[in-house]
């Protein structure tokens, strides 16, 4: 007589093709990469708010042109990489490339800085806000850091031509806050089709995505393409949906399109939803 | 630890389990596509805690509670894929028992609640003790039971008065409130 863990085990059978294992590690590397990403932007934030408090009680209410500790850059100059060595006045933490101490802001040693924009916000003083090009272990990335009494403070970092055509251009859309500082690629029209926007070349595309709950209603309007944006190469990775009938586009930049097709990067997408995390 | 030493026995894992894991998935869920994703995900979660989970031995038990915690019962509506690699593949064309008595089977345990479908692949598949099984989908020793009992006789039932099946199987010894034959 059969058991039922046998009966069982014949019935649930074996299944299709199984994933192949580069696609797991992938995936393991992507979300082990935004881990690490969101930690550093987290220990950022968390120092520049210890930051505030040294701020706060700081009496001084340092000039722009003495606001970095060393070798300040001429605003919007792009200049011969230099390298700005900081004082040791507290250890760094890890990722940490910059920072505001007693209203100044301080560069991590050996990070090399390329171009310093000053204060875009323009904010007011005690106010600070700074965007950094720089190099750190060989990466190029795009800093922007600000304090603002009222509200606080926050920090961000990309890399470079991922979504922006310039650095100038990463730190307009930031201190804008409008958009998403992505391109925008795709519209919706009056009849409710998603068509690509002017100049925008569509490579691959697929319409009606179901990645769960989280994602979208179900029969919501949504889809995903491979395109490019008018006056670029770079491929970006867009999926699309209506929400209360808001359009909203989530793009990913060349960097983490790289050379995977339409079928994987809607897979990966699927399993972003399906876990909760999502592409935002 | 190393990028390179991570991959290596990350993938060694995978390579050795994931077949085993994704059935796990399937049972649960019921699709095999559904399955894909449920391990997908957990192995997503495995490669980033890596480090901490194959220091202690554990890499199996964390994906498969990953897989069996999953709210399953949110996304089991009809699931359409956009992936083109699954294409063709017959979910349903699973080898081992004759079509009509796999699916009987198999679709009364996909026809039970989702927890007394959890305790009764964990507890009768896999053969994981009470204990173990509690741990695993986080409820009570005395739960399991309950479930495990309920999950057994709905089975038998469901297989005698749809299909017109005599259930022949035994079960493992530990639930006593199951019946070790049913008869229609």
């Amino acid at each position: 007589m059969d058991t039922l863990h046998e009966q069982l085990d014949r019935a649930i059978g074996d299944g299709p093709p199984l994933t192949p294992i580069d696609n797991h590690v992938r995936a393991g590397r992507r979300a082990l990469r935004r881990r690490r990403a969101a930690t550093g932007v987290a220990g950022l934030a968390a120092t520049a708010v210890l930051a505030t408090g040294w701020y706060a009680i700081s009496p001084s209410t340092p000039s722009d042109s003495d606001r970095l500790a060393v070798d300040p850059l001429s605003s919007n100059t792009p200049s011969a990489s230099q390298s700005a060595t900081a004082p040791a006045q507290a250890p760094w933490a890890e990722r940490e490339l910059i920072r505001y101490v007693d209203g100044e802001l301080q560069v991590r040693p050996k990070v090399v800085v390329h171009e310093h924009i000053k204060n875009p916000y323009s904010y007011a003083s005690p106010g600070l806000s700074d965007a950094l090009d720089v190099t750190w272990k060989g990466k190029r990335q795009w800093l922007l850091i600000n304090r603002d009494p009222v509200s606080g403070g926050a920090s961000s970092a990309t890399t470079p031509d991922n979504g922006w055509a310039s650095f100038a251009a990463y730190v307009s859309d930031q201190v804008s806050g409008t958009g998403s500082g992505w391109p925008d690629t795709m519209r919706i029209t009056d009849q409710g089709e998603v068509v690509p926007t002017a100049g925008t070349q569509v490579f691959d595309r697929t319409d009606g995505l179901d990645f769960g709950p989280s994602f979208a209603p179900q029969g919501a309007t949504s889809g995903a393409a491979i395109v490019s944006p008018a006056g670029e190469d770079g491929r970006y990775f867009v999926v699309w949906r209506v929400l209360d009938g808001a359009f909203d586009v989530l793009t990913l930049g060349p960097d983490e399109v790289a050379d995977q097709t339409l079928d994987e990067l809607v897979a990966y997408a699927s399993v972003e939803y399906i876990s909760g995390d999502g592409l935002r | 630890m190393s990028r390179a030493s991570r991959d290596d026995e990350f993938s060694e894992f995978v390579a050795a389990r994931q077949a085993h894991l994704r059935r796990v998935a399937y049972a649960v869920c019921g699709d095999w596509h559904r399955a894909d994703d449920l391990l997908q995900t957990a192995l997503t979660k495995l490669f980033v805690a890596w480090p901490r989970v194959h220091k202690d031995g554990r890499e199996e038990a964390y994906t498969r509670q990953i897989i069996v915690r999953a709210n399953i019962d949110e996304s089991r509506r009809p699931w359409r894929r956009e992936r083109s690699g699954l294409d063709g593949h017959d979910p349903a064309a699973r080898s081992g028992l004759p079509p009509e008595e796999r699916s009987a089977l198999f679709d009364a345990l996909q026809g039970l609640p989702t927890m007394q479908r959890k305790v009764i692949v964990l507890r009768h598949w896999l053969g994981l003790s009470v204990e173990e099984t509690a741990r695993e989908l986080g409820i009570g020793s005395g739960t399991v039971k309950s479930h495990s009992s309920r999950g057994m006789e709905k089975l038998g039932a469901v297989l005698a008065t749809r299909e017109g099946i005599v259930p022949n199987w035994t079960i493992v010894p530990g639930d006593q409130p199951a019946p070790a034959t049913l008869t229609p």
